[in-house]
């Protein structure tokens, strides 16, 4: 069963797949990832599949139920994919080399593109899970694309918050909100030639970032090559400060924000990266609960300020064990 | 395909979800293309209805 349901209480939809076949059983510790195991015949530097449990369909089947009155179904028409970072099954982002991550953002851009220039698609979602505590089972170094036949509803509601601010001050909010971090600079946690890092003065998880071009793209696609450069410095920085902040491989939920592809305008909006790690400290999970899944408000028992000083003397001991120093 | 810093706008009709017009009679494109930064772009069938890319380059030689 493939199809998405109606919430007709916040107007969104749900996707709902259920998937018969179990996953082909394979010896025991050898991981479907790896080349020439299962999901990749030959060795690869990155490579990306169709998934094989998608939550959408380029061919999808028609809704299991029926549409009538308040219950409103729809086939879920789209593209998911799995990305593969590396062949290398013990690496993660963070170790990759800085010119490797710069061809994954290519790879991610050529993704963008063609997947956006899809007729169903609407909004193209490139992200990774990283981590056991997100519930990631296979952790070979990849992440996910999720080509969306509707805007998601979070996505949505920030658009036209976005629009509405830029239609009314005549200036993108994202880069208001980049200044007025810049300004305060208490909560940056790293910024180049091309991109700016802070927790953001709102962060709902202690640990959260905001990657910003300092330029205003929409989309992957206007990216310049020294401007994805500066990106790939960026994430390598990042993510090597949030390994140094405990000593171990930290977990996150990467969320790469663009443009929507529905064909209209959208010159209001701003590239942005999050990063919402579901960690309060070393070994405290920060799981949304009653609070937040119920009600939509998130509780952050942290000061946005402090967590990004960590941050940035973890960034310094990463740089300083680079450097040799 | 572009490259890295070329853009272009490709206005697109709007679709619905169950709009059963929107077909993709020419995806995937399987072949070879060649990318920015000299980038190999290799999409092909994976056997069972999916489609795997590989992307490759030259690595640099130290
Ligand atoms: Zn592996
Ligand atoms: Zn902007």
């Amino acid at each position: 069963m493939s199809e998405m349901r109606w919430d007709p209480f916040l107007e969104e939809w749900v996707v709902s797949s259920t998937h018969r076949s179990e996953r082909p059983l394979l010896p025991e510790k050898s991981c479907p990832l790896c080349p020439g195991v299962l999901e990749v015949a030959k060795d690869y530097q990155i490579v990306v599949f169709e998934n094989r449990y998608p939550s959408f369909y380029r061919h999808p089947p028609m809704p299991d139920v029926e549409s009538r009155g308040l219950f409103k179904a729809a086939s879920s028409q789209g593209v998911c994919e799995v990305v593969l970072y590396t062949s290398q099954h013990d690496l993660s982002l963070a170790d990759l080399p800085q010119g490797h991550i710069f061809k994954l953002i290519e790879a991610w851009r050529d993704r963008y593109c063609e997947l956006g220039n899809l007729p169903y698609v609407d909004y193209v979602y490139i992200f990774e899970n990283k981590g056991e505590v997100i519930g990631v089972t296979l952790s070979h170094p990849h992440g996910q694309i999720y080509a969306f036949p509707f805007i998601p509803p979070k996505i949505s509601r920030e658009l036209a918050i976005a629009n509405h601010h830029f239609a009314r001050k005549g200036k993108c909010l994202y880069c208001s909100h980049l200044e007025a971090e810049i300004a305060d600079g208490e909560r940056i946690v790293l910024e180049n030639n091309f991109f700016v890092v802070s927790v953001p003065f709102f962060a709902r998880y202690p640990y959260e970032t905001r990657v910003y071009p300092r330029r205003h793209l929409g989309s992957l696609e206007e990216i310049s090559g020294e401007e994805a450069w500066g990106m790939s410095l960026t994430l390598k920085e990042l993510l090597n400060a949030y390994d140094s902040l405990f000593g171990y491989s930290f977990p996150y939920i990467m969320s790469i924000y663009q443009s929507p592809t529905d064909g209209a305008r959208h010159e209001y909006f701003h590239l942005h990266i999050d990063f919402y790690p579901p960690m309060r400290a070393a070994d405290k999970q920060k799981i949304p609960a009653g609070c937040e899944v119920g009600t939509g408000t998130f509780l952050n028992d942290t000061a946005p300020e402090a967590k990004a000083k960590e941050l940035r003397d973890a960034l310094h001991r990463w740089r300083e064990k680079r450097d040799g120093r | 395909m572009q490259n890295i810093g070329e853009s272009s706008e490709s206005p697109k009709k709007k679709t619905e979800p169950n709009d059963t017009e929107s077909e993709d009679v020419n995806y995937p494109r399987y072949g070879i293309y060649t990318l920015g930064g000299d980038m190999i772009k290799s999409v092909e069938s994976m056997g069972d209805g999916r489609y795997i890319i590989y992307y490759s380059w030259e690595e640099d030689s130290p």
